[in-house]
């Protein structure tokens, strides 16, 4: 619960929101009031996608669900043109539901209520190692975390893992973890950091209550600069955490049961990013005009021209996307991930999280799609 | 009245209690279709905290903030029965004293503690008065009105008596009220026990301590099912324990006062 209502933001990390949170602590105040565990634990967020494929005729894919990590912004420009343009209808699908988050996302696509999630390396790998969810990453969209330590020149000034020490930093309860993870990676005792809890809200940073928050560099940063300030950014991806975000996860049984429907997919999706990385300014326009027009407060067209544009160039394209295509992930770079998620205590073998098959069948299949 | 019988009739609804919620535990995960994924049943929940190889881990995971958030009850406890007991005696005395706090209380009390809490945080910050505050508000208004109708109930004649003998008000409530409130004080203890933890679970999603509110959240956010469900369960066990003792405590301080026991 933000403690200012002048911008409110849900909380982010792919995982979770603070409607969410109150219905765990409704689950909880149940559970002691009535003196009887609650049996729902919020799989009712994301609308009611059918299994993918089930109605299926010919070529065709059916409807299919997509779970967004965050609100309908240019966060995800690439898959508002793969819509718009025709991409996924091309592809054999009758219709792609885009749902918004931020949920959780691999619960409701471990448990069938959306047939792809776009999340994190993290967050994903917290699901399959904690909980043993059926999930895989298929392919990312960045390359690299957006996930950053925001402060203002002239009030925190974060620009190494040094400066945290003595600041108040805010951090959404999701993230705890993660943000242990870059002290851990930096060597920094987490006794000489206080940790304030936050949602993205990003005015207790600009009232300055808070010495820094964790946000991302492509959205809160960016508002934050919006509002005349000068801001700075202390990566975590550049810190000790590379891990992917965006990345688009699905179950296993999916990719075993229906690995041309995946295969579609990922190519529109290849297409459409291909198309919003040449066109920054056209995805950010369908954010604003078309996809995230319900937002409240409006999305605001220079903001999402410049995280459009900032995100093609920081996280998307990369060198070796130049070389292997979009949505790929390098061996070095998995393992880079596998090296974070071993830094937020969270031990996997490639296999476990990564499955990047199909992703190199399209390319072998269209090799159009290389840049 | 044999010590058995008093220990009995608590320990019988102990046993009651327990069946019940683990019985409905069980049915609801039954006829619900909520994925195995996310639910945990009564004896993974047993699996996880006993009879796994990490479960002294596992237990020293979910006792840790079990034992801030009883402590958190503890203050809201305290805290909400001592200003409640303190305003029943106020309103008792004097009229104004009731006419003044009643609507601020009655706000408190409509007002949901959610909505309150971002204010609360601003006023008190994120540390032991916040707890204290959202806690006690919880436990405050019931136990007023279930104290103030106890120190009500004197009648006429006792009242006349104390002031026959040249007894001030102050005598009266000291001699009469309080021990004829006893019961309704007591009452008020035992409902006080499940607000208290209701409360201080709440007040602390907004504070950085180690506790079974904040647990909750962040092993919600990392997919621990399985702390998340044992973390409940126990917060649960301990709220239902309490209230028995409460309940025993009652019947034992009621049996010296010579109030009937049920």
């Amino acid at each position: 619960m933000t403690t200012n209502p002048r911008r409110p933001r849900p909380s982010r990390n792919g995982a979770h929101h603070w409607a969410r949170r109150w219905q765990a602590a409704t689950a909880l105040v149940a559970a002691t009031l009535l003196l009887a565990a609650c049996g729902d634990d919020g799989g009712d967020g994301g609308g009611n996608a059918s299994a993918a494929g089930s109605g299926a005729d010919g070529d065709g894919f059916g409807s299919i669900a997509v779970q967004l990590s965050w609100i309908k912004n240019a966060e995800f420009a690439g898959e508002f043109m793969a819509d718009d343009k025709g991409y996924f209808a091309d592809a054999g699908f009758d219709g792609v539901d885009l749902l918004s988050g931020p949920v959780a996302t691999e619960e409701l696509v471990a448990t069938g209520k959306a047939d792809f999630g776009l999340s994190n390396a993290i967050s994903t790998g917290a699901a399959v190692a904690n909980s043993d969810f059926p999930l895989k990453i298929i392919g990312t969209t960045y390359q690299k975390n957006p996930f950053s330590i925001l402060s203002l020149a002239d009030g925190g000034n974060i620009a190494t893992p040094q400066d945290l020490i003595g600041k108040k930093i805010g951090v959404q309860d999701p993230n705890l973890s993660l943000f242990n993870a870059l002290l851990a990676a930096n060597g920094i005792d987490p006794d000489d950091v206080e940790v304030v809890p936050n949602g993205f809200d990003i005015a207790p940073l600009e009232d300055g209550q808070i010495d820094g928050l964790v946000a991302y560099v492509t959205n809160e940063s960016l508002l934050v600069k919006g509002d005349g300030f000068d801001t700075v950014d202390l990566g975590f991806a550049d810190n000790g955490l590379p891990f992917v975000a965006e990345s688009v996860i699905a179950t296993d049984d999916t990719i075993k049961n229906e690995p041309d429907m995946v295969k579609a997919f990922l190519k529109a999706e290849i297409q459409g990013w291909n198309d919003a990385c040449a066109d920054p300014e056209a995805g950010a326009e369908l954010a604003v005009e078309k996809y995230g027009v319900d937002i409240d407060p409006p999305l605001e067209l220079d903001k999402e021209v410049a995280q459009a544009e900032q995100q093609c160039d920081l996280l998307v394209n990369t060198d070796e996307t130049a070389a292997n295509g979009l949505f790929t992930i390098s061996d070095d770079l998995v393992q880079a991930n596998l090296d974070s998620l071993a830094a937020a205590q969270i031990d996997l073998e490639a296999d476990d999280l990564f499955d990047l098959s199909l992703l190199a069948e399209v390319y072998e299949e269209n090799p159009e799609l290389k840049p | 009245m044999t010590a058995l019988r008093l220990v009995g009739r608590p320990a019988l609804n102990l046993a009651f209690v327990l069946a019940v919620v683990v019985g409905l535990w069980a049915l609801l995960l039954h006829v619900s279709d909520v994925s195995d994924l996310v639910v945990r049943r009564p004896a993974d929940v047993w699996a996880w905290l006993v009879t796994d190889p990490d479960a002294a881990e596992n237990r020293a995971d979910v006792l840790g903030p079990l034992r801030r958030t009883l402590l958190d009850a503890g203050i809201g406890f305290v805290a909400g029965l001592v200003a409640a007991t303190l305003l029943a005696t106020g309103m008792v005395l004097s009229r104004g004293v009731e006419a003044a706090t009643l609507p601020v209380v009655l706000l408190l009390r409509t007002v949901p503690l959610v909505a309150l809490a971002p204010i609360i945080t601003l006023i008190f910050g994120n540390g032991f008065l916040c707890v204290a505050v959202m806690s006690g508000i919880v436990v405050l208004f019931p136990a007023l009105v279930t104290i103030a109708y106890g120190l009500r109930s004197v009648t006429p004649q006792m009242r006349d008596v104390v002031t026959v003998y040249g007894g001030s008000t102050i005598d009266v409530l000291r001699r009469v009220a309080y021990p004829t409130a006893l019961p309704s004080l007591f009452a008020a203890v035992r409902i006080s026990v499940p607000g208290a933890i209701t409360g201080a679970l709440i007040a602390e999603y907004f504070t950085t301590t180690d506790s079974v509110g904040k647990a909750v959240n962040t092993s919600l956010a990392l997919y621990q099912y399985d702390k998340l469900w044992a973390l409940v369960v126990v917060v649960t066990l301990a709220s239902i324990l309490l209230y028995v003792l409460a309940q025993l405590a009652e019947r034992l301080v009621l049996q010296r006062f010579g109030v009937a026991v049920v």
